[in-house]
């Protein structure tokens, strides 16, 4: 069969020694980040943008999404011993998990995350891998309006199921959009709003201006905010479950894998979303909903398995289209970009050997994390000891290094103070900078093919809506944002993101 | 640390409608084309002023209900990574990787007023020797470790 030799072939890449060595640097720095409070994975994978540029595409990749699902699995032990969530989507481990902790279950808290989301991510993988040369050849078969659509609806559905105002969010994805056009109009050669800097020339660097508002706002805000946390006191307890607490967790780890394998793959869905409905699910499904919120095992079950399919199958999108739904997918963009890769479904018939192999990495890379994070448990817990203070200059340190090295002027240093300035001043005006992230990356993409698809159509504006696919992608968009823009259902997305 | 009290929503258009004015003119002043061939300040503009209008939006909506929050600018944070990031900036090339490493380091770290003299000298040592380990004999970084300032060749 088609599918098996797609991971033979990826196996073969992911057991390479030197693509071994980079899954289990991922991981490991994953599960680093994600059990450190305040260093997230998007700040970590800015952070290392520039580490990617001399390894081959296919261990840049591997690397850095081993960051990211790693972090998933760092964020629930934090979740679980601390009552304080490493990472946003292990935000509803915390409420049964951490109950777990105190009553000395800690333990199997820690093994039901471990299990569920190595079954979880074992069935993403085979998701990917079947979903995503279907999709590829619908995106081969789609023409400059197609495309145009299609990612105006990507960045749509990712702001509209981001937190906070819709308004603002696409305000700023449009802006990012701008900010991605400076430099070299690609048909023409003519410089566009440089400010005559030559150094803009070749457009504003993704690694400083992820790295400012990121990577540096971070440190920024949290220092504003003085450090606390108690790690708890009682033992871990035994990892081993009983068979009952197996059958306990068998279904809801089914279904949160589910849930998470489909919400992932939607554009602005992920690990986030996929957590969340998860826990309401299990909630509504149980005999007793009261022992939820006191330490139900299928609370930590449910939610831990969804939010690791999520963060799996939220590549799909992004390896098939070229399109990210998150944060993370828009930094593994700017990755393969700095590689000189295009991203879009190209790359899977180009490049095989990079999209199977960072597939069959994501399977073993939650084979190690099973390992990393059971026995090891004990190392974790006292990492959580190191003060912040101790950590933050060495992440400005490495923002300096890491955009020196991308582009190797000093240049870049000042787009990153900037970047870094621009950052605080909308993050305090509670406007996310993901979508401008987003925005940036697609805007170069959306421009070419809105040109190709006008010159195309003579200068008929309606060819978007007249072409039978593209407008039926704009009004799957519309309603979104209608949906998304109803009162009511505003008021209840509100509520998810408070609780 | 200082508190201020601002109006985001207000002061969310504000920044938004004078992004969209300096990218209006900076594409205006390049060619727009015709709609059937479409030249370089075409799509910049039109996203300039689709900027603009939802910049508008959101001014008018924060002044017809205003929402005025209190915001807490941590000027010492700031401040001290601002110069951490212009000392990288202006003198990696003269000092070389380690001696300015070592400083800008040093600046961040005095950012938290907990650290102390002793503790952000004992950071930047380690990190700077850290990373020269990494990015110059791990990564084969180009940059010296000590530049033309301090060895004259």
């Amino acid at each position: 069969m088609e599918l098996f030799q797609h991971l033979e072939l990826g196996l073969s890449v992911a057991l390479a020694s030197q693509n071994i060595m980079y899954c289990f640097l991922g991981v490991l720095m994953g599960t680093l980040i994600g059990v450190l409070p305040g260093i997230g994975p998007v700040a970590t994978i800015a952070l290392l943008l520039p580490i990617t540029y001399g390894v081959p595409p296919e261990s840049a990749l591997v690397l850095l999404a081993g960051i990211y699902y790693g972090a998933q699995y760092g964020g629930s032990t934090t979740a679980i011993l601390l009552s304080l969530p490493g990472e946003s989507s292990a935000a509803v481990t915390v409420l049964d998990g951490y109950q777990m902790a105190q009553q000395g279950r800690a333990g199997a808290a820690l093994a039901t995350a471990a299990l569920g989301s190595f079954f979880a991510g074992t069935v993403a993988t085979f998701v990917i891998a079947l979903a995503s040369p279907p999709l590829t050849k619908l995106a081969m078969s789609f023409g400059s309006a197609e495309y145009f659509s299609l990612m105006v609806l990507g960045l749509l559905g990712a702001v509209s199921l981001a937190s906070g105002s819709v308004l603002r969010a696409i305000t700023m994805a449009v802006l990012g959009i701008l900010l991605g056009l400076v430099g070299q109009d690609v048909y023409t050669g003519v410089t566009r709003m440089t400010m005559d800097i030559p150094e803009l020339m070749d457009g504003v660097s993704f690694s400083a201006l992820a790295m400012g508002i990121f990577g540096l706002g971070e440190v920024v805000r949290n220092l504003r905010s003085p450090e606390e946390r108690t790690v708890t006191k009682s033992s871990i307890g035994r990892l081993m479950l009983s068979w009952q607490e197996i059958k306990q967790i068998a279904m809801p780890v089914v279904r949160g894998t589910g849930i998470g394998s489909v919400l992932g793959v939607l554009p602005g869905g992920g690990s986030l979303l996929s957590s969340f409905v998860s826990y309401t699910t299990e909630r509504k499904m149980a005999k007793d909903p009261s022992r939820f919120g006191k330490g139900a095992i299928e609370g930590v079950a449910g939610p831990e398995s969804a939010n690791n399919a999520g963060a799996q199958t939220s590549f799909i999108p992004m390896l098939t289209l070229g399109i990210p739904s998150n944060p993370v997918m828009a930094m593994m963009i700017g990755a393969l970009i700095i590689q000189g890769i295009t991203p879009g479904p190209n790359v899977i018939n180009e490049r095989p050997e990079l999209f199977w192999g960072v597939i069959a990495s994501m399977w073993l890379g939650n084979l190690m994390l099973v390992v990393l994070n059971l026995p090891l448990i004990g190392v974790w817990v006292r990492l959580l000891t190191v003060p912040y203070r101790f950590l933050f200059p060495a992440i400005v340190g490495f923002c300096c290094i890491g955009v020196f090295s991308v582009t190797n002027s000093g240049f870049g240093l000042y787009v990153l103070l900037v970047a870094f300035i621009f950052g605080f001043i909308v993050w305090e005006l509670d406007c996310e900078p993901a979508p401008l992230l987003l925005g940036f990356l697609l805007g170069p993409m959306l421009e070419e093919n809105f040109r190709r698809a006008m010159l195309l159509a003579h200068g008929e504006i309606g060819t978007f809506v007249v072409r039978p696919i593209s407008a039926g992608i704009l009004l799957v968009a519309l309603v979104m944002i209608l949906i998304v823009a109803l009162p009511n259902v505003r008021k209840s997305r509100n509520e998810v993101f408070v609780e | 640390m200082q508190e201020v009290r601002v109006n985001k929503t207000v002061g969310a258009g504000l920044v938004f409608i004078a992004f969209a004015i300096a990218f209006a003119f900076g594409a205006l002043q390049l060619d727009l084309g015709t709609l059937s061939q479409l030249g370089p300040g075409y799509f910049p503009f039109a996203m300039a002023m689709l900027l603009l209008i939802l910049g508008v939006v959101s001014l008018v909506e924060g002044l017809r209900k205003p929402d005025v929050s209190t915001v807490t600018i941590p000027w010492r944070p700031i401040i001290m990574i601002v110069v951490a990031l212009l000392f990288f900036g202006s003198t990696i090339r003269g000092l070389g990787l380690m001696p300015t490493l070592f400083l800008t380091i040093f600046a961040a770290a005095m950012a938290d007023k907990r650290n102390t003299l002793l503790s952000a000298t004992c950071l930047s040592a380690v990190m700077s020797v850290f990373s020269w380990l990494v990015f110059k004999v791990g990564l084969g970084a180009v940059v010296p470790t000590f530049g033309p300032w301090l060895v004259s060749y």
